[in-house]
């Protein structure tokens, strides 16, 4: 009985080998591709890649690797009337095989993102080795002339874009690093708005070859930029920083953040505070109207960094002051990044999540006409600040080099 | 190796309800039950929980009336040869045929997610191997194997739920009951037929070496399985929130595939699939074993491998040749799916119990009469 | 088959000439005749086989007592007589048996004894003079251990036996001794504790012992595949030790052992799979570094069945697992290979495999020296020849130092076959291959048993008692109960409860302050 049983896995076996491996790839025949553009002309979608060659990054034998010269990456599009023609296309060049997995960040062109990205979330969705997690830039020129710069930190570029983007977004704060599943769920969200970050390249030339990055001192760098509002999937216009940080503060999304701010009432001496924490809590009231008002209060703590004002930092009093300058300050950004919002009808705030969750009644009534009611909307902002320490000197310069000072 | 009397204990027959039903639920729950009740289908899960400890109870209640014989046999020896064959008959082939619906689903998951170019029958055939394979050893080492794999996936699971803890945004369960009752009640319908596959414990109750805990292992399973679709909903909800859920194809490992830890551990849901896979062969080898089992016994069949073979490859082609593409399967799930486990895991142990209540108030009368 | 035993005839010089007829004309077979002085008629006749008696003793013992008889003594005594003497007086080893048919005499003879004679008497005595040269007690090549008794069992049953004696010094401790083998009459003995051991399982074992019929029994592996419960399995179903103490404490858990004269490899049974990953020592050394060791043995175990077969599904299969830098890195490796990651991994194994049996079969001067320089060369040149990656290699170095965590050498073979299985599902099918097999694997085990006892057992049915000598080894005073099924179930309770130990209340040094 178990010889027959051996006999028939012995027999199915031998034919899985012989006939095998239907899915096998080898390493060798992978385009590994570590940045994606995606840029749209006549109709047309024309697909940038930005390809890693192993062999030009480590050697085979795992020694000091970077053999310089080479270029670590090569870049090319191609163009399709859908997204997978033109990936498909690809094969009519390429000897190898793109492979998406490793893929870290998108690059859409504002032609693109203001025509709509929703086929690219399609494929995003529906393709197995596309990762979710990819994160998700705009760039106002071609995203190819993106993925041809080259970073003499990070041999591969597009890893680099991502690092920059999620330093940014843990310490910085300013720009979200906003990931390809957070963009499809906020746009599907009550609020049918996104926000996505923007990457240009600042300077010319641009760098692209090796001998380039081999200097100390680049002629162009990639940099974050503004931020690009996108509503109903469409782009519509563009937050600067300092909107961009109200929108973190209003999302309850800031992690650490560089604040500089003015320590006195007038005047132009400035200090810088590093905020460390920071909650925000938004509550929606309705008036007697049937308007929506929302109420907003930041908690934020932090150590002071830095100022240039003849302070004297044991005195509570000082610290109190200083305080009301940066509740001041970021209540400031808060005001201006609802104007903004105010501007381009487009609720990147999350206020429709706000109201829907707590009058879910109400909600159903004003659904379908938020895009002219949002504007409407009142804001209430509370914020305090907590400046928790002062760093290791007790005194700004500034005073002990006043002739007064002891 | 094929011994007469087959025991098993409470725990492994806990373990086997509950991956009874869990390993499919898993693949199309949340995105089922989100499409009808949005941000409040865990109330709608839960709601189905409810209903499927009623049947839990109802179950071990009608399992515990079985004296210890087997199922088909009970069965004859109280209603007689024609019924057991209409019963017998009929669990066979529903038991063929969720074997079958059970097979295609994971053969096109396999098919979707990591092996894509592979044909479906070689993958198929792969399954039905081991499947048969641990038909052919029996209920009790499919019992011993189930326990191994439900302790693996336990563990798996808390693992998991670590991992994602930083991505849950609690946020999106809100506004909770925002949908009216029948809304809830219409996605509990789903979820609550999953959960009727408890009714292979009548096939299985009288295998279990301590009678006494029968009762406890239909609850317990039913509960266990049901608070793992709660959990499953809800994190498919807190991570992707109610829309999202909808447009992904499997989200209990698209979940997973968003974990990354620090840059090198990420993609993590290979690894959440490959337990999945063990979760599966168990289901179907149970339910495997529930077909055989009727078979063999309803036609007291000494030797058994000749209909376990037949029966393994009869659920193979069924698997592979019923359904052209995956939109006629879910239509065919959608349509004949529910009327189909209600009519073999309720209606058969309803129609039952008021038989044998019948039977028992007539012997029981015939009784007076005699004595008067 | 058997014929009727006959008896031994009433002249010496009948029986002294029918020996040499059986026996051949062997120049170790030694035949002293003994007559009273002038008489002429030899009385008394000693036959033994040289290469088997220990000489000492029949020179000391026999052949100088009977030289130093009297002249009178022959004279006086007639053959019953000279019989007694001989029995009560004159021999002076401890152990005599009375034979009287010929089949017992040549056995007698073949097993050491020396037989005398005694002219017209039909009854034959035989000497217990077993010896000759043998190995000595020695510390046990395989399975050896840093803190731990450093003997090992002989080839001598004798000695195997006594080195259980001494360990149990209980009466319950049963020998039960069975002849096995046509031509090798080999001995084959079954130890256990009466009253521990299960004796249903004892039975079964003494069953499946008296039904094997052979010529021959060389060493307890022939005796392992014929009483194991299932042949086409590779994993072992009775394990062996060359440790009296391990398969001490294996009888004294219940087990139930065989010892067979010729091998120092005595087997124990029933066994379960996490007894295979068990060391003697884990039970000298403190309890956490002995779980601490137990847990790698079981991930070695995986990782010796499993890791080639992940790392050609994982590179071959699913490549988004692997982090960014480290698949850039193995891109550039499998840069210059000319082979599929699969044939990589076949040809690297199989040299290896090639390597290792080389080093066991090697004279044992050279066999290290040529292993590691075959190791090097053949690894280093591989790698720089482009023939297989960088990876690769340490994938199987890996996977074979791994190996040799695992105690038991049985159960390392069985993770080394099953690997290349895997490789095969892995290279084809991914890790949804690898999961396939596994999974055969796991039924294939469920449904193992090892007489009668689930192989699987303490986890599998579960029993949560004996989980504490598994994946961990808990302190001594916490496993109070043996094994079940294992054990005769009224002697499961090992140990008395409550015994963890404790500093008294007062403590000594303080006290002799106070004082």
């Amino acid at each position: 009985m178990t010889g027959k049983m051996v006999r028939i896995a012995l027999v199915l076996a031998l034919a899985i080998i012989t006939a095998g491996c239907w899915d096998r790839k080898e390493l060798n025949e992978l385009a590994i591709t570590s940045a994606t553009g995606f840029d749209v002309q006549d109709n047309q979608w024309i697909i940038s890649y930005q390809v890693i060659i192993p062999s030009s990054i480590s050697s085979g034998m795992g020694g000091a690797g970077s053999s310089s010269g080479h270029s670590p990456v090569t870049v090319y599009s191609t163009k399709g009337r859908t997204i997978r023609e033109a990936v498909a296309h690809s094969l009519l060049e390429s000897p190898r095989r793109l492979y998406f997995a490793h893929n870290r960040v998108m690059v859409v062109s504002e032609r693109a993102a203001k025509k709509g990205l929703s086929p690219i979330l399609d494929v995003y969705f529906r393709q197995p080795d596309s990762r979710e997690t990819v994160n998700m830039l705009v760039t106002k020129g071609s995203p190819k002339r993106i993925l041809e710069q080259l970073m003499p930190s990070s041999r591969i570029s597009g890893q680099g874009i991502q690092e920059i983007i999620s330093l940014q977004s843990e310490n910085g704060s300013l720009l979200p690093a906003v990931k390809i599943y957070e963009y499809g769920s906020s746009i599907v969200g009550d609020a049918r708005s996104a926000l996505l970050p923007e990457i240009l390249v600042s300077g010319s030339p641009d760098v692209t070859t090796t001998e380039q990055t081999n200097k100390t001192s680049q002629p162009s760098k990639l940099r974050l930029g503004q931020l690009a509002i996108m509503k109903e999937d469409k782009l519509v216009g563009w937050l600067n920083h300092r909107e961009s940080l109200g929108v973190a503060f209003i999302t309850n999304k800031v992690n650490t953040v560089n604040i500089a701010f003015s320590c006195e009432e007038s005047g132009d001496k400035n200090s810088t505070f590093e905020l460390l924490r920071s909650k925000t809590k938004v509550e929606p009231k309705q008036g007697d109207g049937g308007g929506f008002t929302i109420s907003i209060a930041v908690d934020a703590y932090g150590t002071l960094e830095e100022t240039e004002c003849p302070l004297d930092l044991h005195k509570p009093e000082v610290i109190a002051g200083l305080e009301k300058q940066l509740a001041k300050e970021i209540e400031g950004s808060i005001r201006a990044a609802l104007l903004a919002s105010r501007r381009h009808k487009s609720d990147v705030l999350g206020f429709a999540s706000v109201i829907h969750r707590k009058f879910p009644k109400q909600w159903e009534a004003v659904k379908d006409e938020w895009d002219d009611l949002f504007p409407m909307v009142e804001m209430e902002t509370k914020v305090s600040v907590t400046i928790e320490r002062v760093g290791v000197s007790n005194k700004s310069f500034k005073e002990l080099e006043s002739p007064e000072g002891e | 190796m094929m011994k007469a009397t087959e025991k098993i204990t409470a725990l492994q027959a806990t373990a086997l309800l509950m991956l009874a039903i869990m390993p499919t639920g898993l693949l199309y729950l949340p995105a089922i039950v989100t499409k009808i009740a949005a941000q409040d289908a865990w109330i709608s899960v839960l709601v189905s929980l409810l209903l499927g400890l009623g049947l839990a109870f109802y179950i071990g209640y009608l399992t515990l009336q079985n004296p210890g014989m087997s199922f088909i046999r009970w069965i004859e020896s109280r209603l007689g040869r024609i019924a057991a064959l209409i019963i017998g008959l009929f669990l066979t082939k529903y038991y063929v045929s969720v074997s079958a619906v059970a097979l295609q689903e994971f053969s096109t998951f396999i098919a979707d997610e990591i092996l894509q170019r592979t044909p479906v029958f070689i993958i198929v055939s792969i399954v039905m191997i081991v499947v048969l394979y641990a038909v052919y050893h029996g209920l009790e080492t499919i019992a011993r194997v189930t326990l191994i794999v439900f302790f693996l996936n336990v563990v798996l699971t808390f693992i998991g739920l670590l991992l994602l803890g930083k991505d849950l945004h609690f946020a999106y369960l809100l506004p909770v009951g925002e949908k009216p009752v029948p809304v809830i009640l219409k996605g509990s319908i789903s979820p609550f037929i999953w959960l009727t596959e408890v009714a292979v414990l009548l096939i299985i109750g009288p295998f279990l070496n301590k009678k006494q805990y029968l009762m406890r292992t239909s609850v317990t399973g039913v509960l266990l399985a049901g608070t793992w679709n709660v959990l499953l909903v809800m994190l498919a909800i807190l991570i992707f929130g109610p829309k999202l859920v909808q447009l992904v194809a499997y989200p209990s490992f698209a979940v997973v595939s968003l974990v990354e830890i620090g840059n090198f551990l990420e993609r993590l849901e290979i690894v959440f699939i490959s337990l999945w896979i063990t979760t599966m062969y168990v289901k179907i080898a149970l339910f495997m074993f529930a077909a055989s089992h009727c078979l063999n016994d309803l036609f007291r069949i000494e030797n058994k491998l000749p209909i376990q073979l037949g029966l393994g490859l009869f659920t193979l082609m069924t698997a592979l040749y019923s359904w052209d593409n995956t939109a006629d399967f879910s239509e065919f799930m959608r349509l004949a799916g529910p009327p189909h486990l209600f009519l073999a895991n309720i209606a058969i142990p309803l129609l039952l119990g008021i038989a044998l209540w019948f039977m028992k108030r007539t012997a029981h009368r015939r009784g007076e009469q005699n004595d008067g | 088959m058997k014929k009727k035993p006959t008896r031994i005839p009433n002249t010496i010089q009948e029986t002294a000439s029918w020996i040499q007829d059986q026996l051949g004309a062997s120049p170790d077979i030694i035949l002293r005749a003994y007559s009273a002085e002038g008489a002429g008629a030899e009385r008394v006749v000693l036959v033994y086989i040289d290469s088997l008696v220990d000489n000492d003793t029949v020179n000391s013992k026999i052949v100088r007592p009977i030289q130093e008889l009297s002249e009178e003594a022959f004279e006086r005594f007639d053959e019953r007589g000279l019989y007694a003497l001989m029995k009560d007086r004159i021999l002076g080893v401890g152990s005599i048996a009375e034979i009287d048919t010929f089949d017992h005499v040549i056995q007698s003879l073949l097993e050491g004894n020396t037989i005398i004679l005694v002219d017209g008497y039909q009854t034959a005595l035989a000497a217990q003079t077993a010896g000759g040269d043998e190995r000595g007690v020695e510390e046990p090549t395989s399975q050896t251990v840093i803190r731990g008794p450093k003997e090992g069992f002989t080839e001598n049953i004798k000695t195997n036996m006594s080195l259980l004696r001494r360990r149990i010094k209980s009466p319950k401790l049963r020998f039960v001794q069975q002849k096995i083998g046509e031509v090798t009459q080999t001995s084959v003995v079954i130890v256990y504790l009466d009253g521990i051991a299960n004796q249903k399982i004892v039975k079964e074992i003494t069953r499946r012992l008296s039904t094997i019929d052979t010529d021959s029994i060389l060493e307890s592996g022939y005796i392992e595949e014929f009483i194991q419960d299932r042949t086409y399995t590779p994993f072992p179903t009775l394990q062996n030790s060359e440790r009296p103490d391990g398969i001490a404490a294996g009888i004294l858990e219940g087990q139930i052992a065989i010892i067979v004269d010729g091998t120092p490899f005595v087997l124990l049974a029933p066994v379960t799979f996490n007894r295979f990953f068990q060391s003697s020592e884990d039970y000298y050394q403190r309890f956490d570094i002995a779980s601490f060791l137990r847990l790698i043995r079981y991930g070695s175990f995986l990782a010796s069945m499993l890791l080639p077969s992940l790392y050609i599904a994982i590179t071959t299969f699913h490549q988004e697992m692997i982090p960014t830098t480290l698949l850039i890195s193995l891109a550039a490796q499998r840069e210059g290979t000319p082979f599929p990651a699969i044939v990589e991994a076949f040809i690297m194994e199989i040299t290896f495999e090639v390597l290792r049996e080389a080093g066991v079969r090697m004279p044992r001067a050279i066999g290290s020296a040529i292993s590691i320089v075959g190791a090097l060369v053949l690894g280093q040149a591989a790698v720089q020849a482009g023939l297989v990656s960088a990876a690769m290699v340490i994938v199987v170095s890996f996977t074979a130092i791994a190996n040799f965590v695992i105690p038991s050498m049985n159960m390392a073979a069985a993770s080394r076959l099953i690997r290349f299985g895997l490789m095969i599902l892995g290279g084809t099918f991914g890790l949804f291959g690898i999961m396939s097999g596994l999974m055969f694997m796991l039924i294939h085990m469920a449904g193992l048993r090892s007489f009668g006892i689930p192989y699987l057992l303490p986890v599998s049915p579960l029993s949560i008692n004996n989980l504490k000598d598994v994946f961990i080894r808990a302190p001594w005073w916490r496993m109070s109960k043996r094994p079940t099924l294992v054990s005769e179930p009224e002697a499961e309770t090992r140990q008395g409860k409550s015994q963890k130990p404790e500093p008294p209340n007062t403590d000594p040094a303080h006290e002799g302050d106070r004082g």
